[in-house]
Order: structure tokens, then sequence, then C-alpha cells
């Protein structure tokens, strides 16, 4: 999972009661739903977690591998890109990661 | 001459949720056609209509036309009187909609039991009218089959009358199942919900959300959605007109964050009817 990433300004995420979340970009006027897992990596996203954290939170949580966490966020984190949603962090940015 | 020596006897008036139409027909049929979809909506308010559409008969090359015109623009015509009374139907519901810009447009069925309620949202074709129909021989209240409006400070929803637009196919569907059609009803392929004695009274909140898949399978399949997955699918079905599409989020988030949701992929229809009658048997969670 690459550390040099920043949530796209002006994304609005709404948790809901079962604990997934919407994601909504108002350019683009689309809403994105993400599962409870994918919201904690989205929440991760906020510029103080390190990417290894977030694997480690997501390993106590689930039952699951390491090796199986890290690929299936990697492959969540490439979607998030894809759709644009994450963007490249600016380089003050990565400096204070 | 007294005000209401004025009234047109052959114009039909209805407020539907705030949008005032007359029909004006002298055919008996019609009359008796268009109170079965829109007798609940009956205006008896003071003023005039803000619209009137007149359904009339023409002769040409020696063959009786049907003629749908408002405010004497013609609009269609046609020698089938279904047809005609279809394109009525879709005149005024696109009038409400342009009238009722201040509710969200959701494009899915509402039906209800004993206070519970399901919307149904689905693709064109995807099948629920059928099934909506299909429930009513379970108790269930149709409110509509196509198309509510949604209040979002109050999650209540607000269908508005339609008919049934059926296939032949749908239609031997449905009366293998024991739905009843009226035979004047099924000739004009104008079947109200009136028509199957399942008219709710108006505007229960879902508390049960099903999207139907395109897919078919040999037995129904009632898979959990997230409420996220829910509220993505339910903002591709629904149409704006004031709000922006951060408030249309937060108004469905509203419904769908106190709501069950499943993907139903339909079987044959008395099974898919059997599962959706068993789910709502089933308490709600708080």
């Amino acid at each position: 999972m690459s550390p040099q990433l920043t949530r796209k300004p002006d994304v609005t995420a709404e948790v809901l009661p079962d604990g997934s979340m919407v994601l909504f970009d108002p350019a683009k006027m689309m809403a994105y739903p993400i599962s409870a897992s994918g919201a904690v990596i989205w929440e991760a996203y906020d510029g103080n977690v390190a990417p290894s954290r977030i694997v480690d939170d997501l390993v106590s949580v689930y039952d699951t591998s390491r090796d199986k966490v890290e690929r299936d966020a990697s492959a969540f984190v490439a979607q998030l890109i894809e759709i644009g949603l994450l963007l490249p962090a600016s380089a003050d940015e990565a400096r204070k990661r | 001459m007294t005000p209401a020596a004025c009234v047109d006897p052959a114009v039909l008036r209805f407020d539907i949720l705030g949008c005032r139409v007359g029909i004006a027909t002298r055919s008996r049929l019609v009359q008796r056609l268009v109170r079965r979809l829109y007798g609940n909506y009956t205006d008896t308010a003071a003023g005039q209509p803000e619209t009137v559409l007149q359904i009339n008969t023409i002769s040409q090359d020696g063959n009786r036309l049907w003629t749908l015109a408002a405010e004497r623009d013609p609009i269609s015509s046609d020698a089938n009187l279904g047809s005609v009374l279809n394109r009525l139907e879709y005149e005024i519901c696109r009038r409400v909609i342009e009238r009722r810009r201040d509710l969200i447009m959701l494009h899915g069925a509402l039906v209800s039991r004993d206070g519970a309620a399901l919307f149904i949202s689905g693709e064109s074709g995807a099948g629920k009218t059928t099934l909506s129909m299909a429930l009513s021989t379970r108790g269930f209240h149709v409110e509509t089959d196509d198309v509510a409006l949604f209040e979002a400070a109050s999650t209540t929803f607000h269908p508005i009358p339609r008919c049934f637009h059926l296939d032949s196919r749908s239609k031997r569907l449905l009366r293998e199942t024991g739905v009843q059609i009226p035979e004047a009803s099924g000739r004009h392929n104008f079947v109200t919900p009136a028509d199957l004695q399942a008219c709710g009274s108006r505007g229960p909140t879902p508390d049960t959300l099903i999207a139907l898949s395109p897919a078919r399978s040999d037995s129904p399949a009632l898979v959990p959605l997230t409420q996220a997955e829910m509220t993505g699918l339910l903002m591709r079905e629904s149409a704006f007109g004031r709000q922006s599409g951060g408030e249309v989020l937060t108004a469905l988030i509203r419904l769908t964050r106190r709501a069950r949701c499943y993907q139903l992929t339909m079987g044959s229809l008395d099974a898919s009817v059997n599962v959706l009658d068993e789910l709502c048997r089933r308490p709600t969670p708080v």
C-alpha cells in the first residue's frame, strides 16, 4: 500500500449503521458504496496513520492472514486511485508521513 | 347561472400530489377507467385545474380514432384506446414530477402489508410490476409499481398513481399465480391497483429494501446487501430536481439506515413471491 496518497478534497463519507460507508464525489455526482473494512482503510488515509498500521488494524479485526489482508487492501486502494478518490499526496504531505 | 352550473360534467378533476389536472371526455368507458386510477385523488377544491387533457374520438377514413389533446394541442391519436390511455397516464405522471421538483423521484415499486412496507428497485424490465402484482395475492397493497416521490425530511413516500404496464407473458404468469384482471382493464391495458383491490392508502416508509437483479435463476436467491450498497443503487435509480447530489444522498441514507437491504434474483414468480412473503413475516431488527 502506497504511503504517498491522500483523499480527494470535497469527497464526503457517510457511515451507515451496519458499518458500511458511502463515499460521494460531488464533482462527478457519484456515490461509491464501500464495505466496513474498506471504511477502515478510507478513514486511515487522513494523513495521520501509516499504511502498515492500517494493515495491522485489519489483521487484528479479521481472522485472516496478513498476506491476504495486504493483497485485498492493495487491490482496494488501487480501485480508489483508479476512480480518483485517492490522489498522490503533495510533497509536504508526503514528508509529514 | 350559479358557479356550479359552469362546470362541465364531462371534466373529471383530480389533485395528484399538488398537481391539479382535469380530464375531459364524453366516453363513459374512459371515465370509468380513469376513476379507477385517480379516484383517491378527486379534486373538490374551488378553482380551475392547471391542465385539462381531453380524450375524444374522431372519424378518419371511415375508422374511429381516439385522440388525446392538452388545451386543444394534439398529443396523440390511435385506433387503440389503450395506447391513448397510456399516453394520458404518462402525461399526468410527467406533470406531477415536474410540479413536485421539491421531492426526489425514486424508480421502483412500493408494496405494503400490515404497516410494513417493501420498496423494490430495479431496472426497467427487471420484473417490478409482475412481482408487486403477484404480491397482491398475499395481501400486499400495491402503492405503486414504478415511481414514487420521496420527501427527504419526513422520509415519506408519495406514490404516483400509475397503471401496471403488462406484456402478454406477464399477464399469463400473473393469471397462473391467481391474479384476477378485470376484462375491460386487461383489454385496454389499463390495469390499476384498484382493479386488484390492492390499492393502499399512501406513503408508508419502507423498512425493507429490495434490489432486483437483472439475472434470473431456477430458484430465487435473496442475498443481503450493505446499506451503503443499497444507497448507491437507489442513487442511480433516482432523479432530482431542486436538490443537490449531496442532499439526495443524505436523504437516501435516512431511508437506508433504518432498513434491511437485500438483492433478489428471481426464480419462478410463485417461489419469488414466497421468499418476499416469508421475509416480511420476519420482524425487522430494531
